[in-house]
């Protein structure tokens, strides 16, 4: 039965047979074309460095993010031995930029998570069974895809109030949509292909197919679509935490510390400078491997 | 459409009553509620009935267009929309002309100089675009052009572009066109940046494709102008998917707006959005909602129509 996944893989390593590998796997190919994705390589370094900040941030870090210096409160960058200066209560910049990746990153991995099994779930139920099943569950995404993301994750958090597990909730709940239309449509044409038809006239059960063939076999666009909603979802949290509505000071979220910045733009335009610079690569890092992702687990495009 | 509505207006009422705090002590301030005074103002609001008498209630309204009154503004709703929706669709509209006329020039020049300077230049940027949160770029736009160089206004909205352009023809006075113009400059770039930088990679890659296609060889090979065969007959085709991506980065921008309205303290539908959550007035955030809603699926419309005049093969029966 597990064989069915290395079966549909089979025309894509028959596409790829002239190639010197041909017996691998399919995420051994795609691993292959991934690494000569150069750009998608500059991505994958960018993550891996921000990852290994959020780990070892209290080992990289030259202060406490929380300790302020009240000798230099808005210091310019190298002033005081802080090398990015510090922000307008005094605290150290580099600091807080490195702590700063551990909300990015967490909020990013949970709010995707959310929505990618809330997603996946709804789009797999939706396209397997069909029928009213499907209509009603699809129609419920058209009015989730009515509002704009920003504003429905501002009402959640309203309702929730605003600290960190809300944020990732309310992101999570507002970024399923797009993983529901996108499996339910593999399935679609999945569930028609022979493999399934001989699972279920082998009697297998309805859930064991989905979760044994289907999924299996629509986890390539989900993980491009995850990859790519880290970078939404880390903006996402910097624009609540901007608006005063993500997490809460004195936590260091690189949205807050920009908005906390805002006020003190004529005399120290750095305070607000650093964040934004650190929120773009992030976002650039999750978005160069996501195209790469696209090319290396699709080789039709 | 009618359905969706349905949905839309079911999801914004539930999840609203979901807040937490009574708006009614909220509406009179904590210290003089009485229990009395309270029950009074519930019974006045109609916040003593059952949530799905509420619910049914402000249906029944709401195909009357009547949104209810605000909690905290002791005004109608559907005025403070009004009041503010031309803000919003002016913020929104000069958002998209500025992008459209950055994106489609350089996509299609990236595209027919392709690995050119200006294509890899073009290519780098948007995608710094993409990844550039909008409310950072609004930062640093004020800080620049504003607080620096003195340049442009760092907030607000003096008059109506619209109401410039009058004064402009009736007057022969520009002076509050200008005004105009100068404070919905930066905000229109902010909002406006993202949409540029989707809109320029899809137009290029769109215009690849055509290119490569036989028709245009074959009018290549007719021999007529280069001018020609770029825009009429490789530009019109590549569009069709660049207006699909517009119609749904609509209801993004609009969405950006919440957030460039609050930069800028523009005073469109998007600030009082979020004034409104923090003050649990939800007959306000309801409408607001609403209406954002409605413009998106208006906008959705307003692309298939698009499409037919661009494609004549499109028909609707």
């Amino acid at each position: 039965m597990r064989s069915s996944i290395r079966a549909s893989a089979t025309p894509d390593v028959a596409a790829a047979a002239q190639g010197p590998a041909a017996h691998d796997s399919y995420w051994a190919m795609a691993w292959r074309r991934l690494r000569r994705h150069r750009v998608a390589m500059v991505g994958l370094a960018i993550i891996a460095g921000i990852i290994l900040l959020a780990i070892f941030a209290p080992l990289v870090s030259p202060a406490d993010p929380l300790t302020i210096d009240y000798a230099h409160p808005a210091a310019r960058p190298g002033v005081g031995g802080h090398l990015l200066g510090t922000d307008a209560v005094g605290r150290d910049i580099v600091a807080r930029l490195i702590y700063g990746t551990r909300i990015s990153l967490q909020v990013g991995v949970v709010a995707v998570g959310i929505a990618a099994s809330l997603g996946t779930t709804v789009g797999l139920v939706a396209g397997y069974r069909g029928g009213i099943v499907d209509n009603l569950l699809m129609r419920t995404v058209d009015v989730f895809l009515a509002f704009p993301v920003i504003v429905l994750a501002i009402a959640i958090i309203a309702v929730l109030g605003p600290d960190l597990v809300n944020v990732m909730i309310a992101i999570g709940l507002v970024a399923w949509t797009t993983y529901a239309r996108v499996v339910r449509g593999q399935v679609l044409v999945l569930r028609e292909q022979d493999f399934v038809q001989a699972a279920r006239a082998a009697g297998m059960s309805d859930a064991r197919i989905i979760v044994r063939h289907i999924l299996p076999n629509a986890v390539a666009p989900i993980i491009v679509l995850a990859t790519v909603g880290m970078a939404t979802a880390i903006i996402a949290e910097a624009a609540l935490s901007f608006l005063g509505l993500g997490v809460q000071p004195p936590t260091p979220s690189w949205g807050g510390m920009l908005n906390e910045g805002r006020g003190f733009l004529r005399v120290a335009p750095h305070i607000s400078t650093f964040p934004g610079l650190a929120i773009m690569v992030t976002v650039l890092g999750f978005n160069f491997l996501g195209d790469g992702l696209r090319d290396a687990l699709d080789p039709r495009l | 459409m009618i359905p969706l509505l349905f949905g839309i207006s079911l999801v914004i009422f539930t999840v609203l009553r979901l807040i937490p705090g009574d708006p009614v002590v909220i509406m009179i301030g904590a210290e003089n509620a009485s229990p009395d005074e309270v029950a009074r103002l519930r019974r006045v609001l109609g916040l003593d009935q059952g949530i799905h008498i509420q619910y049914v209630r402000f249906l029944g309204r709401l195909v009357r267009g009547d949104l209810g009154m605000s909690l905290s503004a002791d005004e109608p709703v559907s005025r403070l929309i009004r009041e503010r929706l031309p803000a919003t669709v002016e913020l929104t509209l000069a958002a998209m002309t500025v992008a459209l006329l950055i994106a489609i020039p350089i996509g299609v020049i990236s595209a027919i100089r392709k690995y050119s300077a200006l294509d890899t230049a073009s290519t780098v940027v948007a995608l710094l675009g993409i990844s550039m949160p909008n409310f950072w770029l609004g930062v640093m736009l004020i800080f620049l052009f504003a607080l620096r160089l003195g340049w442009l206004p760092a907030s607000g909205r003096s008059e109506a572009v619209s109401a410039g352009l009058v004064t402009l023809v009736t007057t022969g006075n520009p002076a509050m066109l200008i005004t105009a113009i100068t404070h919905l400059i930066l905000p229109a770039v902010t909002l406006g940046a993202a949409l540029a930088a989707v809109v320029t990679r899809l137009t290029r890659s769109s215009m690849l494709e055509v290119i490569g296609q036989d028709f245009v060889r074959t009018a290549r090979a007719k021999g007529l102008p280069g001018r020609r065969i770029v825009f009429h007959h490789s530009l019109r085709n590549a569009l069709i998917p660049v207006i699909t991506v517009i119609g749904l980065e609509f209801g993004a921008l609009l969405g950006g707006a919440v957030i460039t309205e609050t930069i800028f303290a523009w005073p469109g539908i998007g600030r009082l959005a979020i004034r409104s959550i923090v003050q649990r007035d939800f007959p306000v955030v309801q409408g607001v909602v609403l209406m954002i809603a409605i413009i998106r699926i208006c906008a959705n419309l307003t692309v298939d129509v698009v499409y037919a005049l661009i494609d004549p093969r499109i028909r609707y029966a």
